[in-house]
């Protein structure tokens, strides 16, 4: 995670014109970002191109960043909107078979463990999209943007005592989903 | 699958095994970094907790201290609405706490020969508001269309205007019952009469006869004073009691004169006498009628505006001997107040 302080630095360079320091947020951050939105979309070539947009997103929208929370989780909020809003269009496809796992090299079945443990992920994947606006960022911040909660906390603009909050909120939704979706 | 913990959804969410971007990701997304880019201000401020959220860490500590402003802002208001004012403060401090809870008003109760008195005295006012006893040419009405319906009949009228007596009947008296409804009369009703009269004399043909009308009604009508008043005035037998407990009946005659003429009835020992017949009979004019009532609660019966003259007065007791005094002069501009003793029970 780059440092708060050189990540300041960075942005002030922006703001003087360096493209250098443009640059340099890109390598601090877009592996995150693609991290996060493959975790979201459980497809990579989604996941990049989505990760794009994200940057796309914030270039233009780099005069509201008020620097209340770091650049990464700011990109990780724009990332999920910017999934949110594929997975909203009506032409878009999200996949509902298990693209990360695939076959082993050498062509036969999975063992049982790796199958069950995959079949568990989508399904986790799925009760975290299925999550209120607020809870799935929370989780996905956390968990998959590997986000402190006092970062989330400033991002969001709330207290860190709600920050954990949500995630128990969101644990109990899941764990209720999970279930319901085995049974 | 059983119900999962927070614990192995923590465990599931953080695992890890993501694949590596593609290559060339980082190349075309710096491809598409514009050429011109703003940063907004809040972004170049120092970092650090304070910094992102202005005053996060006081914002508790104002929100405490403006409640506290407010229970105390409240508190005082209510302490200002519940205290008494200063005043009273100071008589409470001085006195002590007085609770008035109840108010009991006692009225005296009249006795039962009170109340027999009133209640006669009632019945007599209201028998002669419904019958006068001296039939007169006009009984002076709130209505004066009423009024002027009971002028005396014609055939009289003419008689005496022929005869050039000039005595205006049509307003000379009224009966007035004290205590009624009708308790004052107006002006307005007694110039009713008198152009009913005077109307009457027109028909005749008669224009002097008119003009002596108006003129001998005038004082009858300027005299259209409270009656209440001038009862109180002029009840010479019974001058501490109130106009209703005298209640006597007085009877306005439209006279040249004023002259009010009292009758009180008493016993041999002096006591007043209520509810005798009296009449005030002229001496001098054979044709004339005579001024009836009845004594009130003070004995007394009041006849107001009675021309001068000589006039025999009579009272009729029930169960007893008429009582005559005669004659009695009645000067013009004066009021005069006769007693009538009557003769002691035999035994």
């Amino acid at each position: 995670m780059a440092e708060p302080a050189g990540e300041r630095e960075l942005l002030a360079s922006l703001a003087g014109g360096d493209r250098e320091a443009a640059e340099a947020l890109v390598d601090r951050t877009y592996r995150k970002v693609f991290a996060l939105l493959c975790k979201l979309s459980h497809d990579p070539d989604l996941a990049a191109d989505l990760t794009q947009e994200t940057y796309r997103r914030a270039w233009a929208a780099l005069g509201s960043f008020d620097g209340r929370a770091q650049f990464s989780t700011w990109l990780y909020r724009i990332a999920t909107n910017a999934f949110l809003n594929h997975v909203r269009r009506p032409h878009a496809v999200v996949p509902l078979d298990d693209e990360m796992g695939g076959t082993l090299p050498d062509g036969g079945p999975r063992q049982d463990d790796e199958a069950i443990a995959a079949q568990t992920q989508e399904r986790l994947r799925r009760a975290v999209l299925g999550l209120p606006d607020e809870l799935r960022f929370t989780v996905a911040a956390r968990f998959w943007g590997e986000t402190p909660v006092p970062e989330i906390a400033r991002a969001e603009g709330i207290s860190e005592v709600a920050v954990r909050k949500r995630l128990k909120r969101a644990f109990r939704l899941l764990a209720v989903t999970l279930e319901e979706v085995a049974s | 699958m059983k119900k999962l913990s927070d614990k192995e959804i923590t465990r599931l969410l953080a695992q890890r095994g993501m694949p590596e971007p593609p290559p060339g990701l980082a190349r075309q997304i710096k491809a598409e970094i514009p050429g011109q880019l703003e940063v907004g201000g809040g972004a170049l401020e120092p970092t650090g907790r304070s910094g992102a959220m202005p005053f996060g860490g006081l914002r508790p500590l104002w929100m405490i201290a403006a409640s506290l402003l407010v229970v105390i802002g409240a508190g005082f208001v209510a302490l200002r609405l519940l205290t008494p004012p200063a005043e009273l403060s100071r008589e409470i401090a001085l006195g002590g706490v007085t609770r008035i809870t109840d108010v009991v008003v006692t009225v005296p109760e009249r006795s039962t020969v009170e109340r027999q008195k009133l209640a006669m005295a009632e019945n007599r006012v209201a028998k002669a508001a419904v019958q006068p006893v001296n039939p007169p040419a006009v009984t002076l009405k709130a209505d004066a269309r009423a009024a002027s319906l009971q002028l005396e009949p014609k055939a009289k009228a003419e008689e005496r205007l022929e005869l050039g007596k000039a005595e205006p009947r049509a307003a000379d008296q009224a009966a007035v019952p004290v205590g009624t409804s009708a308790r004052e009369t107006r002006a307005e009703e007694a110039e009713a009469v008198v152009s009913a009269a005077a109307q009457y004399a027109d028909e005749r043909k008669a224009p002097a006869e008119t003009d002596k009308v108006r003129a001998a009604a005038a004082p009858a009508v300027s005299a259209t004073v409270p009656i209440r008043e001038a009862v109180v005035a002029q009840d010479m037998g019974s001058p501490a009691k109130g106009a209703r407990e005298a209640a006597p009946k007085v009877l306005l005659a439209a006279a040249p004169a004023r002259e009010t003429v009292t009758l009180v009835v008493r016993t041999a020992a002096g006591v007043t006498v209520a509810g005798v017949p009296v009449s005030l009979l002229s001496l001098e004019k054979k044709d004339a009628k005579p001024l009836e009532g009845i004594t009130g609660a003070d004995g007394a019966v009041a006849f107001a505006a009675v021309p001068p003259g000589r006039y025999r007065a009579t009272a009729r007791p029930s169960g007893g001997s008429a009582v005559v005094l005669e004659p009695i002069d009645v000067p013009a501009g004066q009021s005069r107040t006769f007693e009538l003793r009557l003769p002691p029970a035999l035994p």
